[in-house]
């Protein structure tokens, strides 16, 4: 007999022919179902508690200038792995003085700038969702040093309930290979149980929040 | 599975004395619970979401091979491949023969408590093949050639002192000459070592904390992103888990991810919450070619419809173990099981049995802590006691422990010889302890017991003089002595 055949006969022959208990609909909690200004304003406090940066960008056209301004002001060079989303692609990063690269590689990605679309926000937990596909190599969220994700604050939902139907509908009536929902840098307490940031993915997490209100949003009242 | 838990107590006695060690089970034991409830005051819903968590378990291991056969088909769907091993012997061979498949010659791995039970990475060194732990913890004590210490904190019984000479040692290979002791830079030459072994393997390995039946994902929860990268970067991706694993559906998936991380580090989410579907779809821009599930028994279906079935609802957070007494007192590595503390002294008996690993579900308190706060409801003391009951029915417990309680249960039913050797043990224990009213040695099967500890001697008449007494004064109901 297979081993696919015994585990399951023996399964079968514990259970006998009792339907069993049903199964509760599990509930939504308060901290998962916020609504319009106090969604976004849950989402920039968590997404900062995580150890994000924001920055807001009043629309879409103005973040090639509000990512160069920023990346200078972090002292970082303007060479960006842009992935090939095309609301990224249509934007005039040369004029901002921005230098894009289109390698792709395990090695070429190890260590950079890259800056990416992302699926959604979850004002639950702060983190920003991010998916495999055709126009973004997975690994661009992983491997870089710094990672940029230009969010649009109509993306921001409410609940993690709320991912699963905009996950189907990318991944073609079905989930992507690829979902995360990340929640800040990457970050280890196992030595002393002493947290330091950038363990294995990237060290920092930079998100480009699109919107006219992502600025309101960010002021504490 | 291989266990060591007979030398439970002479490990005990070294791991009070380890002041390191000692160390981080101060951590465990205050800072992690604290986190807990700070985490579970900050979620009104959270005990609601407990019951829940417990129901939806309950449910899936009522209809476990509904919703595994379920598991099976999404996952052939998504282009992916379900291996089931009835032992930890077959999945290692099944795990070995899927990277020969691809000629492979290195293997990144993420944690998995599973394949520490398998004990898989002996087995893929047999078979030549170079297997690299990424989890910070458990790199660490890869290299040192230890069990984890606690499930989800492997290496919190070491210093940054023993991290740094162990890192020294190994890194010379690397190039690295400098002894460094600094967290940060610890943990950025883990870093640098380990980001060119992730980009180099064949074959990622990574272990699955939940897998949806609807969907056929599997569901992977870690704050450092190595196993994102274990499932992303090689050609192949293996998952290894239990079949317990199982939950219906994504919904059920969302209440999982709220209820866990709380309850292991008392954080609102881990970093990195991911689902995997599959292997590389048609246009993906990457992602391996291959994704085989490997879905363990090993003694999982032997306890449905028993009395420790409820174990299978654990989903591995360790807030057992850091509310356990015992644990924070001496630590995983004492038990001599890689499933320690609490959950560990119920499961261990049930994959192995209850002769190999009876040490356990005594070194207990019965305090119900562990109860109290497991997310998904297991009733762990009275799991315990019942495994204490097989091992006093099979004769498994000392011959002095028998004995002694033989005799209590003798007198027990037994009126005058209760009386006389409570009126007697009592002249005579009055007699030894002297004026202090303490005595400080035993005799017979005593003597163990006071080796440790002072016995102090009780004052004034037992109850059953006191009862006689006042039965003589027709004192009435509820009339003090």
């Amino acid at each position: 007999m297979s081993a696919r055949e015994d585990i399951l006969g023996k399964i079968a022959r514990s259970r006998g022919a009792s339907a069993g208990t049903a199964k509760p609909v599990p509930l939504r909690p308060a901290l998962a179902a916020k609504e319009g200004a106090a969604r976004l304003a849950q989402f920039c406090h968590l997404a900062l508690s995580l150890g994000c940066t924001i920055v807001p960008v009043r629309e879409m056209r103005a973040v090639p200038a509000s990512l160069a301004h920023a990346l200078s002001e972090q002292n970082l060079k303007g060479d960006i792995w842009l992935n090939d989303e095309p609301q990224l692609t249509a934007l005039s990063w040369q004029e901002a003085g921005l230098l894009l690269h289109s390698e792709r590689g395990k090695d070429d990605l190890d260590g950079v700038i890259s800056v990416t679309g992302a699926l959604a926000g979850l004002a639950e937990t702060g983190a920003v969702i991010m998916q495999s596909s055709a126009v973004h190599p997975f690994a661009m969220g992983l491997l870089p040093d710094v990672h940029v994700a230009v969010l649009r604050t109509d993306q921001i939902v409410a609940g993690m309930e709320d991912i699963w139907p905009l996950a189907h509908k990318a991944g073609g009536n079905r989930l992507p290979r690829a979902l995360s929902l990340v929640g800040g840098p990457s970050r280890t307490g196992d030595i002393e149980a002493t947290l330091v940031m950038g363990a294995h993915g990237p060290r920092s997490l930079q998100i480009l929040l699109v919107g006219e209100e992502a600025e309101a949003a960010l002021t504490p009242n | 599975m291989h266990v060591t838990t007979e030398k439970f107590h002479g490990r005990a006695k070294e791991a009070i004395a380890n002041k390191n060690l000692q160390g981080g089970l101060f951590i465990i034991g205050k800072i992690f619970t604290a986190m807990r409830d700070h985490a579970m005051a900050q979620m009104p819903e959270f005990e609601a979401l407990r019951d829940q968590a417990r129901d939806i378990k309950r449910h899936t291991l009522e209809n476990l091979g509904t919703y595994l056969a379920q598991f099976e088909e999404r996952v052939i769907e998504n282009g992916g491949r379900v291996h089931w091993a009835r032992d930890g012997k077959e999945a290692n061979r099944i795990i070995a023969q899927l990277c020969k498949e691809v000629d492979a010659r290195t293997v990144i791995k993420s944690k998995s408590m599973v394949t520490e039970e398998l004990e898989l990475n002996p087995a893929l060194e047999a078979e030549g093949l170079t297997v690299t732990e990424t989890d910070l913890g458990e790199y660490i004590i890869q290299l040192r050639g230890e069990k984890p210490f606690h499930i989800v904190a492997p290496a919190w019984h070491l210093t940054a002192g023993e991290v740094a000479d162990t890192f020294y040692e190994a890194h010379k290979a690397h190039g690295r000459t400098e002894r460094v002791e600094d967290k940060v830079k610890l943990v950025e030459e883990a870093r640098i070592v380990l980001r060119e072994r992730f980009k180099k393997a064949d074959v990622g390995i990574t272990g699955a904390n939940f897998l949806i039946a609807e969907t056929g994902s599997i569901a992977l929860v870690t704050n450092e992103g190595n196993a994102d990268l274990c499932a992303t970067l090689p050609r192949k991706h293996i998952a290894v888990t239990g079949i317990e694993k199982i939950i219906p559906t994504l919904d059920d998936l969302a209440l999982f991810w709220r209820v866990l991380p709380r309850s292991a580090t008392g954080q609102d989410t881990a970093n990195y919450l991911s689902l995997y579907s599959g292997p590389r779809r048609e246009g993906d821009a990457d992602g391996p070619e291959s994704f085989d599930i490997v879905l363990v028994d090993n003694g999982r279906s032997d306890m449905l419809g028993t009395a420790v079935e409820d174990m299978l609802r654990c989903i591995r957070c360790g807030a057992c173990l850091n509310a356990c007494p015992v644990f924070t007192s001496v630590g995983g590595q004492t038990y001599g099981s890689v499933y320690s503390g609490p959950m560990g002294s119920v499961l261990t008996p049930a994959l192995t049995s209850v002769s190999q690993a009876a040490m356990l579900p005594n070194a207990s308190t019965f305090c119900g802590k562990c109860e109290e706060v497991c997310p998904v409801r297991i009733p762990l003391p009275s799991m315990m006691r019942h495994w204490r009951e097989e091992e006093f029915s099979k004769h498994y417990s000392p011959a002095a422990q028998r004995w002694g309680l033989g005799l209590w249960a003798y007198a027990a039913r037994t009126p005058w010889a209760y009386r006389l050797a409570t009126t007697w043990g009592r002249k005579v224990l009055a007699l030894m302890g002297g004026k202090k009213r303490v005595v400080h040695a035993l005799p017979f099967i005593g003597k163990g017991w006071s080796e440790k500890r002072d016995l102090n001697v009780g004052e004034g008449a037992t109850f059953l003089e006191q009862y006689k007494q006042r039965k003589r004064r027709g004192g009435a109901k509820g009339e003090r002595a």
